[in-house]
């Protein structure tokens, strides 16, 4: 008998676990970005879990030039990331703004999130990184 | 970066896709390989080569 999990399965195993979670998240006293958050990510997984499903493992990771936008897209996103961390200190420190621990972090998860599909987005226009 | 592939594409009436799926890559990977906006990998330019029947300096001439 044949015992391994598939890909596509444990993706989707994994994708309503988070969406559970997430769900389960926006029903306690938390910040609202929590919840939501860990529902997306179970999100993705179930929609990566129906792209392997569709187009087979291999193709669903992508070429070489699409790998390549996406490691360099990784990298500016974290970067900027460190920029946004670097100023958000600063006007936390200097008290211009004032945010919760949950404020930061869950505007981070964002920023992160929506500026690595800004990068892999320009740099899939321009054809290549360089 | 010049490159011959859509010339020696039209030699073998390939289409962008069909060269893709020759070499594995999507077809905008062709399209911008064409173009000369993508720097390929040594494999993917040997493998183009390869499928067009012709050397990797034939299809690919970098400007200083």
């Amino acid at each position: 008998m044949n015992s391994r999990i598939s890909k596509p399965t444990y993706l989707i195993g994994l994708g309503i676990l988070f969406m559970a979670m997430g769900i389960g998240l926006s029903f306690k006293d938390i910040h609202p970005a929590a919840g939501a958050a860990t529902t997306a990510f179970g999100l993705i997984y179930v929609l990566q879990a129906v792209r392997v499903k569709r187009h087979g493992e291999e193709a669903s990771k992508g070429d070489e030039r699409t790998r390549k936008i996406g490691a360099w897209a990784a990298s500016y996103s974290w970067f900027l990331t460190l920029l946004a961390l670097s100023v958000l200190y600063w006007l936390l420190h200097l008290k211009v703004i004032s945010l919760s621990p949950e404020d930061v972090a869950a505007s981070l998860m964002l920023f992160m999130a929506f500026s690595l599909i800004l990068f892999r987005w320009v740099l899939s226009r321009k054809g290549d990184v360089s | 970066m010049k490159t011959r592939i859509k010339e020696y594409r039209a030699r073998f009436d390939l289409t962008q896709e069909d060269l893709a799926n020759k070499v594995g890559v999507r077809r905008e990977t062709i399209v911008f390989l064409e173009k000369g906006k993508y720097n390929p990998s040594l494999k993917l330019a040997h493998d183009v080569a390869k499928v067009l029947k012709t050397t990797i300096d034939e299809l690919f001439a970098f400007e200083d």
